[in-house]
């Protein structure tokens, strides 16, 4: 390329103008892509917290409805509705002693195995008897 | 090589015109940020800039069991924008209106109101309706079913409100949030500061269709949820005291009435009841009167459970001991060189041992108790048990009752206090003098607060029992406690509060009502305070019933109208907290069936 002429330099001008070009435009479409992947993600991202808002909406909502469930008012009407029959627990029902309850039923349950006196463990050394 | 792919001048021009081009876009750049910029900015910042408040959750408040008292959730303002309506979606419209409990015509009616001014006004001038509310308090399930609709222009506005999925159970304990979402009673409002968290915000921009651009987000302070409460009642033997006083209600129609159950040694309460009562989900429906916490707002003489206050004291002072003997047949007695004027008697007593005082509720017994005692140590004593100051009940209004100086009693005072007249207190001042004997002598404070913690239920703080002074010693309360004993015993005044094998300790009261500045032989406040097993207290319950009226006339004595409710909480209590018989149980023949009853 000739480079002492006027022309030359015009030349040169004008490659180094559409390089310039070509590189400013190239910037310029990355910032725009990059500016629409970050609103993209920005809109999932916002999804999300919205997702997880509707989620924790419908979590109170069945925590709320749950406790109702539970209120002993809307358990006694069920019993009356569904003809259950239950009563409170008596006192005549009731086995009061001093001991361990869940011993006792087990021992109840397995008397061999609970209520046996208990054989303290021994270790021998082997050969010993 | 070329010389050039261009003659010189228009290579020249090209290059002058591109050069202009950016120029020009320069300038314009320049402008537009430098000459404009105020003006420019002023608008984007109107137009574009938004500021969003995030709502921050409020915490829950739940039994000493976690099962939920108070709790928060969203509701959806449902209604219309008559301006977005679509005539192909009106088909559609008996569906909705059947989702929102409203008539089809109601919503036609809606659709037609489109601007806020009369039809004959010209609309040009009217201002349009943006949006008519059609239903209001829509749960989130039925908005989904509505949004499935797909009707244009309907949408909803979501609001946080405050659900109480047991109605009236201790209603007078959880307090109420407003319709302005405004704490305005009980624990609600007292531990505010916890369970309101912090709202959020964040800045950002929106678009031309008004959505929030996301990108744009400058700042964001994310919300911070409210902390969970955790309270000692039991939800169980709060409903358990509720039903007992709706029996009581129903049978007696008092004016009010109150029971309190609290722990024996660290005096957390465990329930806690007023009739009437009402329903924390309408509370705006609620008379006035219904919404008070009678238990520490109203006063009222307490009767023969305030004897417990004369006879503690002497046997502390080791002034007599349960043995010591007073003549109760006199009406008069000389005290500091006067002869006083004896209260009456229910039933005629000639000699009377300090545990016969007690357990048959001697009125002259009291008296001469307290007359050994003297003015000054028997006032201290009233102070020391917590008469005549506030308990410390966190919230809810609570007065300090009516306790007088000495130096301001009459004549007749000193023989008229240690009955229980001449003095008046709230139910839970009565309630702690007595679980103070459970106690082993030292008065606590009440409490309600068990812990607070986060939303991720990590512990923030806890809360311990809170002693508030040693009144009398532990000696002379075991005594006290083997005394109140005789009072729930055949020969007692309260046979029908007793629970065999269960050690019940307690006393009646039965005071009458002044009326019009005179006592009324017609209206009563009955109450039974007590506890059990007197030989190692567990619960201390009280129950009071304010004028109570008898069937058959007649007066509504503590030991008709309020000890077998005492005893009806206490056997259940007793099933629910599994609380030990103190003497050996005989074998139960029907427990021992096992499943075949």
């Amino acid at each position: 390329m000739n480079t002492s002429t006027a022309n030359a330099f015009i030349n040169q001008l004008l490659v180094y103008t559409l390089v310039m070009l070509v590189f400013t435009g190239s910037i310029g479409f990355g910032t725009v892509w990059l500016r629409h992947e970050i609103s993209l993600a920005a809109d999932r991202n916002k999804k999300l917290q919205t997702d997880f808002a509707e989620i924790q909406r419908k979590l109170d909502q069945f925590t709320a409805e749950i406790a109702a469930a539970r209120s002993p008012d809307t358990l006694i009407r069920l019993n009356s509705e569904m003809r259950l029959g239950l009563v409170p627990p008596r006192q005549e029902q009731s086995e009061q002693g001093p001991v361990n309850v869940d011993q006792w039923l087990a021992g109840r349950r397995n008397p061999g195995l609970f209520t046996a006196e208990i054989q303290p463990v021994v270790f021998r050394r082997g050969g010993t008897r | 090589m070329s010389k050039g792919f261009a003659s010189n001048y228009r290579i020249v021009f090209l290059a002058t015109g591109i050069f202009l081009c950016f120029g020009g876009v320069a300038a314009r750049l320049v402008d537009l940020h430098v000459w404009q910029r105020a003006e420019l900015l002023k608008y984007v910042e109107q137009a574009r800039r938004t500021f969003v408040v995030e709502n921050a959750r409020r915490g829950n408040i739940c039994d000493a069991n976690k099962e939920i008292l108070a709790t928060s959730r969203t509701l959806i303002d449902i209604g219309l924008d008559p301006h977005m309506l679509r005539p192909e979606d009106e088909a559609r419209w008996p569906d909705l209106a059947r989702l929102l409990g409203i008539t089809a015509a109601d919503i036609r009616a809606a659709a037609a109101r489109r601007f806020l001014a009369t039809p004959e006004d010209d609309e040009r001038e009217a201002k349009p309706v943006q949006w008519i509310k059609l239903a209001e308090g829509v749960d989130e399930n039925a908005y989904d079913e509505v949004k499935k609709l797909q009707i244009r222009g309907v949408y909803g506005n979501r609001i946080y409100r405050r659900f109480y999925p047991h109605n009236s159970l201790a209603a007078h304990l959880i307090g109420y949030v407003n319709k302005e979402n405004v704490p305005a009673a009980g624990v609600e409002h007292y531990m505010d500061f916890f369970l309101r968290g912090q709202d959020g915000w964040r800045e950002s921009e929106r678009n031309g269709r008004r959505q929030e651009q996301a990108q744009f987000q400058t700042r964001e302070v994310p919300p911070i949820a409210g902390y969970d409460v955790k309270l000692s009642i039991d939800m169980y033997i709060q409903h358990m005291i509720e039903a007992e006083l709706q029996l009581i209600a129903e049978k007696y129609a008092p004016a009010k009435a109150t029971i309190i159950v609290s722990d024996a040694h660290t005096g957390f309460i465990l329930g806690l009841a007023n009739y009437p009562t009402f329903n924390l989900n309408e509370f705006n429906k609620a008379p006035l009167d219904a919404l008070r916490n009678y238990a520490v707002t109203d006063v009222f003489e307490p009767g023969s459970t305030f004897k417990i206050v004369a006879i503690s004291g002497a046997l502390n002072e080791r002034l007599v001991t349960p043995d010591s003997v007073f003549d109760v047949g006199s009406n008069e007695v000389e005290y500091r060189g006067r002869h006083l004027h004896l209260p009456k008697d229910d039933h005629p007593f000639q000699d009377l041992t300090v545990a016969g005082i007690i357990s048959h509720s001697s009125n002259r017994g009291a008296a001469h108790l307290a007359m050994l005692l003297g003015d000054q140590r028997f006032y201290d004593y009233t102070r020391a048990f917590g008469f005549g100051e506030k308990t410390g009940f966190p919230f809810g209004g609570e007065v300090d009752g009516l306790l007088a100086p000495p130096k301001d009693w009459d004549g007749l005072t000193i023989t008229r206090m240690p009955m229980g007249q001449a003095v008046a207190a709230t139910p839970m001042q009565i309630h702690y003098a007595m679980a103070t004997i459970a106690n082993g002598g030292v008065l606590q404070h009440p409490q309600l607060f068990r812990e607070v913690r986060d939303e991720n239920d990590d512990l923030v703080f806890s809360l311990g029992d809170q002693p508030h002074r040693r009144v009398i010693t532990e000696r002379t309360a075991q005594t006290m406690a083997r005394l109140l004993m005789g009072v729930a015993s055949p020969d007692g005044t309260a046979p029908e509060a007793a629970i065999p094998h269960f050690e019940v300790a307690g006393k009646t009261g039965t005071s009458q009502k002044v009326i019009d500045g005179k006592y009324s032989t017609t209206h009563h406040v009955a109450s039974f305070v007590g506890f059990f097993p007197a030989s190692r207290p567990q619960v201390v319950v009280s129950v009071i019933v304010d004028d109570a009226q008898m069937p058959g006339g007649g007066v509504a004595y503590g030991r008709i109208v309020a000890a077998p409710s005492f005893r009806n909480v206490a056997l259940r209590l007793i099933q629910y907290l599994d609380i030990k018989p103190v003497t050996e149980f005989p074998r139960n023949r029907l427990a021992l069936q096992g499943d075949r009853w």
